[in-house]
């Protein structure tokens, strides 16, 4: 029982500062065993890696419904960041003239925010979501405790393969999406602004931003490895049924979505 | 004979609520057992236990003569290579198809066997559930519920296990169906000399196959024995509830 909700605790006088006290020391004590079933199921996927004896077709099967299955839904959602990139910076560019900028401004932001940013939420919240409740359900089902008895370690088995096939598709993923987004934004560029696409492109090109297109892989690297570990943890941890596969995809989502934030303010951090 | 299981003072905590308090059980090798009693009894905890799937809070368990040692998974790996378990919820794998989900246990027989020899073993096993050969190919959805119990039984145990736990394996089914899961069963039982134990609430078919009967209440073992000392134990609970069973059977 976590000693936060021990009935020592609850049974206490009440004092004006026990309440926030309290909750406060509860949130502490959640957040650190989140925190270390995170870091333990990470060092537990690390060491079955080694040797690299992982399940090849359940890899390439989870790879293909992790990445294939998502190229349309990413493809579609960077076509309009893309473009509302565009109208964001539009009224700046008109205001001042600087149309040969519209390019390189629309790609920065793009390439190495932007476009990661959005295409890890929206990857967290397809692939992220789905990961949780299918190992839930599992979880809910026996299914995981029949592979533990058949000899099989779950981590090995179930695990690995969706985590190494989220960071390997995050990554082609944001290739696929930060293309539709500068396709997106160009198409605007000619609709809204009456500039020609091939003024942005040269204006793309010209900002050498090959820096901000790694850096943003990179944060794809890192976004797929964060949201692989959170939906895991959380559909592993599944208890009590059909309710408790809810909770855990409802916090695999919004943990992934904060995990996002914090890995992407890290990863430009430590890059620029 | 020696005991294939033996479970001593085993008491277990789940969620802060005592489960199970306090478990004596003894398993005779080569048996076919019958683990009965009320719902929320503890029969699926105990038969977890004897997996070896759930340690104990305190106590002793033993398979095959050695203690358990929980917690060491390694050590735990060729001790649950002899034990097959048909779970409640069937626990089949729905991205596998049903040839797939039956080979499992197969993947980690040692020495390895030659695909031909596990597809073989596959075959054979499906048959003896009485499932036609083409449903190997099948996805586990496309079978009906008694035909994915079938499954389950023949995961359990197509790797030919010395000890095959059953958890409610005709629950819900229709009485024609079980009556043949049973039959199944006790034909397993006798061709291959495991020990088998049965969880269910159908006594009067426990009765056909099983020589040994446990009744679990509130998470201990109040009676171990044969259905005719059952009827004649001194603790009035134990006869009303195969008595009660029986009643409602009729």
């Amino acid at each position: 029982m976590p000693l936060a909700d021990s009935p020592a605790l609850q049974d206490r006088p009440a004092s004006p500062w026990a309440l926030p006290l309290v909750l406060l020391g509860r949130g502490v004590l959640n957040a650190c065993r989140v925190m270390g079933g995170m870091t333990l199921l990470q060092v537990r996927i690390l060491r079955a890696m080694i040797p690299p004896t992982f399940d090849r077709d359940e890899t390439i099967r989870q790879a293909y419904k992790i990445g294939v299955q998502s190229v349309a839904v990413v493809t579609l959602t960077a076509l309009f960041v893309g473009g509302l990139m565009l109208v964001q910076t539009g009224p700046f560019v008109r205001r001042t003239g600087a149309t040969g900028m519209v390019g390189w401004g629309t790609g920065l932001a793009t390439l190495a925010e932007v476009g990661p940013v959005l295409i890890g939420l929206m990857f967290g919240g397809r692939v992220g979501s789905n990961n949780a409740a299918e190992l839930g359900t599992m979880v809910v089902t026996e299914q995981v405790e029949a592979l533990r008895l058949l000899g099989i370690d779950p981590i090995r088995y179930l695990v690995v393969p969706r985590f190494l096939s989220m960071i390997v598709m995050l990554v082609l993923l944001t290739c696929i999406g930060d293309l539709a987004a500068l396709v997106g934004a160009s198409v605007a560029c000619q609709a809204i602004l009456g500039i020609e696409v091939r003024v942005f492109w040269q204006g793309l090109i010209d900002g050498h931003l090959l820096d901000e297109f790694l850096m943003g892989l990179v944060k794809g690297f890192f976004f797929g490895g964060a949201i692989g570990i959170v939906s895991c943890h959380y559909g592993l941890r599944v208890t009590g049924g059909a309710a408790g596969v809810g909770r855990a995809v409802n916090e695999a989502v919004v943990t992934s979505a904060i995990a996002i934030f914090v890995v992407n303010f890290l990863v430009t951090s430590l890059w620029i | 004979m020696p005991d294939a299981a033996r479970l001593d003072d085993v008491r277990t905590t789940l969620s802060g609520v005592p489960c199970l308090q306090g478990v004596r059980l003894a398993l005779e090798a080569g048996r076919m057992h019958a683990l009965v009693g009320p719902g929320g009894s503890g029969k699926t905890l105990i038969l977890k236990t004897i997996a070896t799937l759930l340690p104990p809070d305190s106590g002793t368990v033993s398979l095959f003569g050695e203690p358990v040692p929980f917690g060491d998974e390694d050590r735990l790996r060729p001790i649950r290579s002899r034990i097959g378990v048909q779970f409640q919820n069937l626990a089949l794998f729905d991205f596998l198809t049903v040839g797939d989900n039956v080979a499992l246990p197969l993947e980690e027989v040692s020495p390895p066997l030659s695909p031909e020899e596990r597809d073989r073993r596959v075959a054979a096993s499906l048959q003896a559930v009485r499932l036609p050969g083409g449903v190997a190919d099948l996805p586990i959805q496309a079978l009906s519920g008694g035909m994915q119990r079938r499954v389950a039984v023949a995961r359990a145990a197509v790797a030919r296990p010395d000890l095959l736990l059953f958890d409610d394996p005709a629950g819900g089914l229709d009485p024609v169906t079980t009556s043949r899961i049973f039959d199944l069963i006790s034909r397993e039982q006798r061709q291959t000399g495991a020990t088998v134990v049965i969880t269910s609430h159908d006594i009067p078919r426990l009765a056909r196959c099983c020589s040994r009967f446990h009744l679990a209440d509130a998470g201990t073992i109040l009676f171990s024995g044969t259905l005719e000392d059952a009827r004649s134990h001194p603790d009035p609970r134990v006869r009303d509830f195969f008595q009660e069973v029986q009643d409602a059977a009729r």
